[in-house]
């Protein structure tokens, strides 16, 4: 009896929160960390990544309170992609500013009064820190489904509602665009990149992959074998293997924070290449893209949407040869 | 070394006393505790000393000021303290066996040891818990140790020479390592790597206290022990041996004493550059010793230069955290430089 009753309680304890575990106005949450009671509604959310984490959260109106940020050239902290895409930073927003990648300020959230804080697997590091202000969840990045990641944040942040209803918009812009252009389908593309007089493709490029993939295009057999071979984002080659890079589209992009203008990638390219444009007949026929980075990396809904429409007329404007 | 002699029964009871010595080790003592004070007061979230003193006994003015004060400020103090502590003592150790003023853990590739076996673990198995960290760093920091030591002793005659230089090159050569695996392993990784690398004495935990405070405990009595054969080992092997020590037994052994030392601070918070490097020559400066009280100068100026600059790095321009490994090098360099002109100044070095 002695050992049943030993053998129940450590089940007990070995057991995750439910709903029962969890004190009135909280629920219990499922992330990487195993099960943490969080509030039903959260009021006072920090999130511990600017671009990704604290972006969904402003995109679906959570409340809040605290971000991860980054320094600019003079020393400012601001929160990249969330600056340019919804126009908000630390001075005006009321979001507070806790620190940069690996070296947050606890206090200064500890400070805030948080009631939750939403962060990544790389945040877990420093879980019993985070766990010691307030509940502490950190959500998955990287499964198939990319979007999967905005949607639990949307669920921990009490706002799934929000989310689904952008969603169901996102794909019924998506298939008008479908509808609209048929031909786009089996098209292939190449997403490349000169920098520093080396030649990067990539087989992940963020929001610009699936929109890509969602419209029906499709990646070069290089960029299909960096993907099956897991290679996340992209991979530096030779510049001798350009011919390889033959696709119906290609596709830049220029960063809009570090000063870049339209014309920079192709100048990149020239400076290191000068040929490269009439061995890629994509270039050469006007098919050569270039779109903002700071809109093609991300996967919130107006990223998304702006992706969508950019790529669209773009594609549109020269259609690739049947 | 300046001292005091106490004489009884008119001489044959006689004891030299290196009162500068000791009352220079009073004052590091106090100033360490003066600035552990000091890392409970000063932060992002406002706590005064009477809200600190509260806490500290129970009676804290708000569940986020007992937080603060004991989940994040304490034990992140104490890690400070003890791993430059740590740092210190294993380069005086060091310094002391290779009769080199440069040898430092971070030198002769102890500390890169350390940091490429942790390194390799999370970008090759990042599921893996960070409690494996200290056994890593302990095996990494050990076997490049082993290595630079068989390589050094290949032939006989300088090999303390040969153990710096052999170092330099290993230490070189791990270090490609590591950035090979940090460029070309997966970037998320690498990032998490990366943060390690920089010393992370912000995410120290009650759990690194123990071990750091398990790790000084044990190696306290080896330390005394150690402080009669590297006596000795100071002038020379020849003179060692005629003093009956035997020196290879002991270089080893001194060996693997710092080591673990400088291993297990690495495993706590990454590696701290600079601090087993300067801490002792610090200590030396501001008050000549033995070999056994200068080890204690030593762990206590390394313990007030690591906690000082994680407070500094902290408070300076918070939110944004200044690595400690950082802060270090900007406070450690000029006093070293300061010391060095101001000896010259007075002798020859």
């Amino acid at each position: 009896m002695k050992m049943f009753v030993i053998a129940t309680t450590l089940a007990a304890l070995a057991l995750p929160a439910t709903a029962q575990d969890c004190a009135k106005d909280q629920r219990a949450f499922d992330h990487l960390g195993g099960t943490a009671c969080i509030p039903e509604d959260p009021q006072r959310i920090v999130g511990l990544h600017d671009q990704s984490v604290t972006l969904t959260l402003v995109e679906i109106g959570a409340k809040v309170v605290g971000s991860h940020g980054r320094l600019n050239d003079a020393g400012a902290p601001y929160m990249r992609s969330v600056d340019m895409i919804f126009g908000l930073d630390f001075e005006t927003s009321g979001i507070g500013f806790v620190g940069t990648f690996n070296a947050m300020d606890f206090e200064a959230i500890a400070a805030l009064e948080p009631d939750l804080i939403i962060g990544r697997k790389l945040e877990m590091e420093a879980r019993a820190q985070y766990e010691a202000i307030a509940p502490s969840v950190f959500i998955a990045q990287g499964g198939p489904d990319p979007l999967a990641f905005g949607r639990d944040i949307a669920d921990a942040a009490g706002h799934l509602s929000v989310w689904e209803a952008m969603h169901a918009t996102y794909q019924a812009n998506l298939d008008r665009a479908r509808a609209a252009f048929p031909a786009a389908q089996g098209a292939s593309y190449a997403k490349i990149q000169m920098y520093d007089n080396k030649l990067e493709v990539y087989a992940n490029y963020g929001g610009l992959t699936k929109v890509l993939a969602n419209l029906g295009l499709i990646r070069i057999p290089m960029a299909e074998d960096m993907a099956a071979r897991g290679v996340i984002w992209g991979e530096e080659i030779s510049l001798e293997v350009l011919p390889e890079l033959q696709a119906d589209y290609l596709f830049d992009t220029y960063t809009i924070a570090y000063g870049d203008t339209l014309a920079d990638p192709r100048a990149r390219f020239e400076a290191a290449l000068p040929s490269w444009c009439r061995v890629l007949t994509a270039c050469a026929e006007g098919r050569y893209i270039v779109l903002p980075r700071e809109i093609s990396t991300g996967y919130s809904f107006r990223q998304l949407d702006m992706l969508l429409h950019l790529i669209t007329t773009h594609v549109a404007r020269v259609p690739a040869p049947s | 070394m300046t001292g005091t002699t106490w004489q009884r029964l008119d001489g044959p009871v006689t004891f030299a006393l290196p009162t500068r010595a000791l009352t220079v080790l009073v004052l590091l003592v106090a100033t360490n505790i003066a600035v552990l004070v000091a890392s409970f007061m000063f932060g992002s979230y406002p706590i005064d000393l009477p809200g600190v003193l509260a806490t500290l006994v129970g009676n804290a003015p708000s569940e986020t000021a007992e937080t603060v004060v004991w989940n994040l400020r304490f034990p992140r103090s104490l890690a400070a303290m003890m791993t430059g502590a740590l740092f210190a003592l294993s380069g005086a150790v060091l310094q002391n066996i290779t009769r080199n003023p440069l040898a430092d853990p971070s030198l002769v590739g102890v500390s890169q040891g350390a940091g490429f076996a942790v390194v390799a673990a999370m970008i090759a198995f990042p599921d893996m818990g960070s409690v494996w960290r200290p056994a890593l760093a302990f095996a990494g920091a050990l076997a490049v140790a082993a290595l630079i030591q068989w390589i050094a002793m290949q032939r006989t005659g300088g090999a303390t020479m040969r153990f710096i230089l052999t170092g330099i090159g290993v230490a070189a050569f791990i270090s490609a390592g590591t950035n090979a695996l940090l460029t070309y392993g997966d970037i998320d990784r690498a990032l998490a790597a990366l943060g390690w690398l920089a010393g992370s004495i912000h995410a120290a935990r009650w759990g690194e206290v123990w071990s750091l405070a398990f790790c000084l405990a044990l190696c306290a009595p080896i330390l005394i022990w150690a402080a009669r054969p590297m006596t000795a080992l100071q002038f020379g092997p020849d003179i060692a041996t005629g003093f009956g020590v035997a020196v290879r037994r002991n270089r080893i052994a001194l060996i693997t004493l710092s080591v673990a030392l400088a291993a297990f601070a690495v495993a706590a918070v990454g590696p701290l550059g600079f601090v087993g490097l300067v801490a002792p020559h610090i200590a030396r400066r501001i008050a000549r010793a033995g070999v056994g009280l200068h080890l204690a100068l030593t762990g206590a100026t390394g313990a007030l230069m690591v906690s000082l600059a994680d407070l500094l790095g902290r408070t300076l321009f918070a939110p944004v955290q200044i690595p400690a490994g950082l802060m270090t090098a900007l406070i450690g360099v000029p006093l070293f430089v300061w010391l060095i002109l101001r000896s010259q100044a007075r002798t020859q070095l």
